[in-house]
């Protein structure tokens, strides 16, 4: 039984989701803090 | 000290800024040995050979997907009874996570079912259920972006976070409600607790479960936070444009 191609389109959409789930949550997080900090400097 | 404390949006900024590179590092550190441990030095199961691996993303990946709902019904309920915004937006910041975890579950079953069922899909109770579960998430999503008003929408939203709770109690027992489909009652019954997977595959799969639990934690922290800190900037915005 070689189900070599079924896990492999498996993990990928698996594992590229979460990846992408986490890039996505980390860009946003360092966007919202700088767009603050900028705003929160300025006299 | 008082667990409300953590209500007050600075309060829980601090926290998030202590906590978040400690939960970072230990999800990555478990989902890394958890998920290469199950793909790489796991045997081929007897019946379902090689495919057997798909159960390192899709159990984690359901078991989160309900677990989720049930953390945003709580932090929906404090919304409603104790007014915390922060609350509110915990709910917000978990939505995305939950539907991506219900997505996950529901593609690598899809192709799990191919070599096991014969079939991607079947209008079986687990499988339809969870389909109405993910609609459930993307709604949820959807009435966040479509009110302008934070309390109104936090209301709507927590309205429905209820009533989307029935069904993820119907997901999670939809095998033992209906019984009559393809999908299998669950391996690891945590009351009873007689799991009837072997060790070798049962390791891998705990610490992969850890691994999932802690990336929601990471998740959920960081992007409470962002959704503080743009709500923060939305006010100052708000007060500049009034003069």
């Amino acid at each position: 039984m070689d189900h070599t191609l079924y896990v492999t389109l498996a993990w990928a959409g698996g594992v590229g989701a979460l990846a992408l789930l986490v890039l996505a949550s980390v860009i946003a997080s360092r966007r919202a803090r700088a767009a603050l900090d900028a705003k929160e400097r300025r006299p | 000290m008082s667990i409300w404390e953590f209500a007050n949006p600075k309060k829980f900024l601090q926290l998030a800024d202590r906590i978040g590179p400690v939960l970072w590092t230990l999800a990555l550190a478990f989902l890394c040995v958890g998920l290469s441990w199950g793909l790489l030095f796991t045997p081929d199961e007897a019946r379902q050979g090689s495919s057997a691996r798909i159960i390192y993303l899709h159990v984690p990946a359901a078991m989160m997907a309900i677990n989720i709902w049930i953390m945003m019904l709580v932090a929906s309920l404090i919304w409603v009874i104790r007014r915390h915004h922060v609350s509110a937006l915990a709910a917000k910041a978990a939505a995305p996570v939950g539907a991506v975890m219900t997505l996950i579950a529901l593609w690598t079953g899809a192709i799990w079912g191919i070599p096991t069922w014969n079939t991607w899909w079947a209008w079986d109770p687990r499988l339809t259920s969870f389909l109405i579960f993910f609609l459930f998430y993307l709604g949820y999503l959807a009435l966040w972006e479509a009110i302008e008003d934070r309390d109104a929408v936090a209301d709507l939203t927590a309205i429905l976070c209820i009533v989307g709770s029935v069904f993820a109690i119907l997901s999670r027992y939809a095998v033992r409600f209906w019984g009559n489909g393809l999908h299998q009652d669950t391996s690891i019954p945590v009351a009873t607790g007689g799991r009837t997977i072997a060790d070798v595959y049962w390791l891998p799969l705990v610490i992969s479960l850890i691994g999932f639990f802690l990336l929601f934690l990471a998740l959920v922290f960081t992007r409470t936070s962002t959704e503080i800190r743009r709500q923060r900037l939305r006010m100052i915005e708000l007060r500049e444009a009034r003069g």
